[in-house]
């Protein structure tokens, strides 16, 4: 799954391992998840949505148009 | 991001005390380290525990030791790097620690049961050999204490995504076992394998562990 995750960080200027350290995850939980590799779980989803202050939607695009 | 650290002794001290400090830990742990591999080797070969009291007063005063110096080098590393360390990673590596912690009495249990038995080390965990039921009741509740209590501590300090690559790891594990095991017992009726035995069994699920290791590295890694 798609997701606006590396944008998101760099337009805060945070590091890979700063955004973890808010999330409580590990440095290769958000570079996996901006990969593309790995697709979170709903309650970590919903953490990074409350972070940047966005709707899971806007965060994470599943490629189907509505 | 680091202000949940507090002060500690370690912060107060200037970059020679940090230095000096650093080489005598060192010393120090590179010797009692040194004396507790001794002291274990030594009970290996002879097959029996020492009968004077004093060897156990220096042996549980190195094994402090040991635990006093990884203490003083992990206070001066957060010093040097108190940024370094996310809430994350202190908590992930904590449980490391103490992963590694219960690896100690563990392997001294299995030292001791094989002591009770009159066997050595090696001879008591790698052959099939009998063993008397108390060593058999003892080792059962020192494996799965140690191997509970491990999961345990695990899967309350990791995140989401190695969560992931663990149940991934064991899924790939186990269709590994259960394909093995019916191969193994086919090709054996064929006679091209020697019979299964426990010996062998065992093998394969040591092969198992080593799948879910290599998957779970994968998928944390990747």
């Amino acid at each position: 799954m798609e997701n606006r995750l590396r944008v998101l960080r760099a337009e805060r200027g945070w590091s890979q391992a700063e955004l973890a350290g808010q999330l409580d995850v590990s440095r290769q939980a958000i570079n996996a998840i901006e990969t593309g590799k790995y697709d979170p779980s709903l309650p970590l989803a919903f953490k990074v949505a409350r972070l940047f202050e966005q709707s899971i939607e806007q965060i994470f695009l599943d490629g189907v148009e509505s | 991001m680091n202000s949940d650290v507090s002060p500690r002794w370690a912060d107060r001290l200037g970059t020679g005390s940090r230095t000096t400090l650093i080489i005598v830990a060192f010393i120090l742990g590179v010797f009692a380290i040194g004396m507790v591999g001794g002291f274990s080797y030594a009970v290996i070969e002879d097959g029996k525990l020492p009968t004077k009291p004093r060897t156990y007063l220096i042996f549980a005063a190195m094994v402090g030791l040991v635990a006093v110096v990884g203490w003083v080098l992990l206070s001066l590393f957060r010093s040097i790097h108190p940024e370094r360390l996310s809430r994350f990673d202190r908590r992930y590596w904590k449980m490391w620690a103490v992963m590694t912690g219960l690896s100690v009495p563990f392997g001294l249990g299995i030292l001791f049961l094989a002591l009770n038995e009159d066997a050595s080390f090696i001879s008591l965990v790698l052959s099939n050999s009998a063993i008397t039921p108390l060593t058999a009741i003892l080792g059962s509740i020192l494996l799965s204490a140690v191997l509970i209590v491990s999961m345990v501590i695990y899967f309350r300090a990791i995140d989401d995504h190695e969560e992931r690559a663990y149940l991934w790891g064991s899924n790939i594990a186990f269709h590994f076992l259960a394909l093995a095991f019916p191969l193994y017992w086919l090709l054996a009726r064929g006679s091209l394998v020697p019979t299964l035995t426990i010996g062998i069994a065992l093998l394969i699920i040591l092969f198992s562990c080593i799948v879910q290791a290599i998957v779970w590295a994968l998928f944390k890694f990747r």
